[in-house]
């Protein structure tokens, strides 16, 4: 799910932008540090929206020159949890289940949780296809499911996913 | 409240106490007003490869384009009692009926070791009613 919070990160800064457009320096240096990455404990970083606060920069005692500047900004985040029910689109398919894509998180559904009804169909492209032939999984297709194990590495936020309950399963496709 | 309760006890308390939960909609507006005001600050602004697939993700699965649409919903849902990710969830997930609704989000149904003040008493003619009620709002 996708929240607003307010974050801070602590930015240092090559005394060459020590000017006045240290506070743009500031900003772009904020948004290419942190949009697009991920972390444990907030998830995916998606845009930093507003920058509230800079603090008083204060020099490094190292030699360097740099300093370190205490940014409070505002930014969209998208943080699963588990027990979500959430829609994803089917990127990879192979015979040991499904790998889809929700926005910047991505999610494997094992076969233990593919509904039993469907079965592994290698032709052309990998797919999964129930037994009436009538629904396909394969890239492309509209799923919903429900996170069951989430793994936060310091890094990388990654999720497995049921379809195997009520209101669960395929709802539409790319090709449609 | 932006998690469930169990969900609450593993992040960082201090942030997401005041944490405002976005519907997918609400997303895909900010978005893409955020990525108009950067191409316009600098003309070959890139988007990170993770926020193109976000806003191409959001586009996809939202509740509806129309903001005032969106922000009508919210606040009926407001009315309500449901707590904030509740609201997100319904709205992204748009279920037809109480019995859908209940299925996917299970902590609309009051559990009995919750303690009696947090009980709402949700009747499921009520939820119908409050689905419904969405459904018109959606496609005012």
């Amino acid at each position: 799910m996708f929240y607003y919070l307010t974050l801070s990160k602590s930015l240092d800064i090559h005394p060459k932008h020590f000017g006045p457009k240290l506070r743009e320096v500031i900003r772009e240096k904020l948004i290419a540090e942190t949009e697009g990455t991920c972390t444990g404990k907030y998830g995916y970083v998606v845009a930093v929206t507003k920058v509230d606060d800079i603090g008083r920069g204060r020099i490094r005692q190292d030699q360097s020159g740099f300093a370190t500047f205490e940014v409070t900004y505002g930014c969209i985040v998208c943080r699963p949890y588990k027990g979500e029910v959430l829609d994803a689109v089917v990127t990879n398919v192979n015979k040991m289940g499904f790998f889809a894509q929700a926005g910047p998180l991505q999610l494997f559904v094992t076969q233990h949780l593919i509904p039993e009804e469907f079965e592994f169909d290698s032709a052309d492209d990998n797919s999964w296809v129930s037994s009436d032939s009538i629904t396909r999984i394969q890239g492309g297709t509209h799923v919903r499911v429900r996170i069951v194990g989430i793994k936060y590495d310091p890094t990388e936020v990654f999720c497995i996913a049921t379809m195997k309950e009520d209101y669960l399963g395929v709802i539409g496709s790319d090709f449609a | 409240m932006a998690l469930p309760k169990s969900e609450m006890e593993h992040v960082d308390a201090k942030v997401f106490e005041n944490a405002a939960v976005i519907s997918n909609s609400e997303v895909a507006t900010i978005l893409s007003e955020y990525m108009r005001q950067r191409r316009e600050e600098k003309p070959t602004f890139q988007p990170e490869p993770l926020v193109q697939k976000t806003l191409e993700y959001v586009q996809k699965f939202n509740c509806g384009t129309n903001p005032e649409a969106v922000q009508a919903m919210r606040n009926y849902m407001e009315t309500f009692g449901l707590k904030p990710f509740e609201w997100g969830l319904i709205a992204n997930l748009l279920p037809e009926d109480t019995d859908e609704a209940t299925k996917l989000i299970p902590s609309l149904v009051d559990h009995p070791d919750d303690p009696p003040e947090e009980h709402r008493s949700i009747l499921p003619e009520e939820l119908d009613r409050i689905l419904a009620e969405l459904q018109n709002l959606r496609h005012a």
